[in-house]
């Protein structure tokens, strides 16, 4: 199963990258490159729309780590958005619901500035 | 609540998946798309069950297919059996013995981009066992089928 991925820029500041299907080993790579891609044009916050993805994978996981870990280093953040039940399931039981922020949607998650 | 408005009877395992799995990543989707009739035979299974069961049978071929079917044309096999009160799979590989400690096996820190596949095993299923026989791997998860808790919001 595949990964279909989409970037778009929201704002000066802002990309939205939006994945439908499996975030898997498979996938890992799309992800890594569409992060790298919105940080090269000055995107560093960015909202990772998670609504069409119906399964995630630890290498998955990994994949969204790597991101916030770029978006973070490059002054910015990664914000997840329209997260399904298996996702928020893997998110909570990983604890890495400490460290990513879940918005109900884009424009909550880019509303949000950090404190 | 009383067992007798569970209206939950214990059933004989029946199996309900087997597939043979070669060295590739194609094999995570072969499995799920098998999962995917095995649900639908049986909405009786929660979709919690469903999930954890899912994403930790993934996990583990996942695994297998990394480190246990890298030799030419190695092979593993996969059984699934269902009984009213248990989902159990089992996997078989030719693989080198696998040396960890499952037993101390702990869920890496949230930064970390790698190594957290085992220890999503053992937060999803109820027994997660392995053992060496004969040149073969066993591997062996089961999601025990508790009715959901209905006194629970």
């Amino acid at each position: 199963m595949t990964l279909t991925i989409s970037a778009r820029q929201h704002d000066e500041r802002t990309a939205v990258i939006g994945m439908s299907g499996q975030l898997s080993a498979m996938s890992a790579e799309q992800l890594r490159e569409a992060v790298a891609g919105a940080l090269e044009h000055r995107r560093s916050r960015i909202v990772l729309d998670l609504g069409g993805v119906d399964f995630i994978d630890s290498s998955g996981l990994g994949a969204v780590i790597g991101g916030l870990k770029s978006a973070r280093q490059a002054g910015g953040d990664l914000r997840i958005v329209n997260a399904g039940a298996q996702v928020m399931m893997i998110l909570r039981l990983t604890n890495l619901d400490q460290i990513l922020r879940v918005y109900a949607s884009v424009e909550a998650a880019v509303g949000d500035e950090p404190a | 609540m009383p067992a007798s408005k569970r209206r939950w009877e214990m059933s004989p395992p029946e199996e309900v998946a087997r597939l043979t799995l070669a060295g590739s990543d194609s094999a995570i989707g072969e499995v799920q798309a098998e999962l995917a009739h095995v649900w639908s035979a049986h909405p009786e299974i929660d979709l919690v069950h469903r999930m954890a069961a899912e994403t930790a049978l993934v996990e583990l071929v996942a695994n297998v297919v990394r480190y246990a079917l890298r030799g030419d044309g190695a092979v593993a096999e996969l059984r699934v059996t269902l009984s009213s009160d248990e989902l159990r799979a089992d996997i078989s590989d030719p693989g080198p013995e696998f040396t960890g400690d499952l037993h101390h096996v702990t869920m890496p820190e949230p930064t970390a981009e790698s190594g957290r596949g085992l220890s999503v095993i053992i937060a999803l299923v109820d027994v997660f066992s392995y053992s060496r026989l004969s040149g073969t791997n066993h591997w062996s998860i089961v999601r025990r089928l508790t009715p959901p808790d209905l006194t629970r919001g």
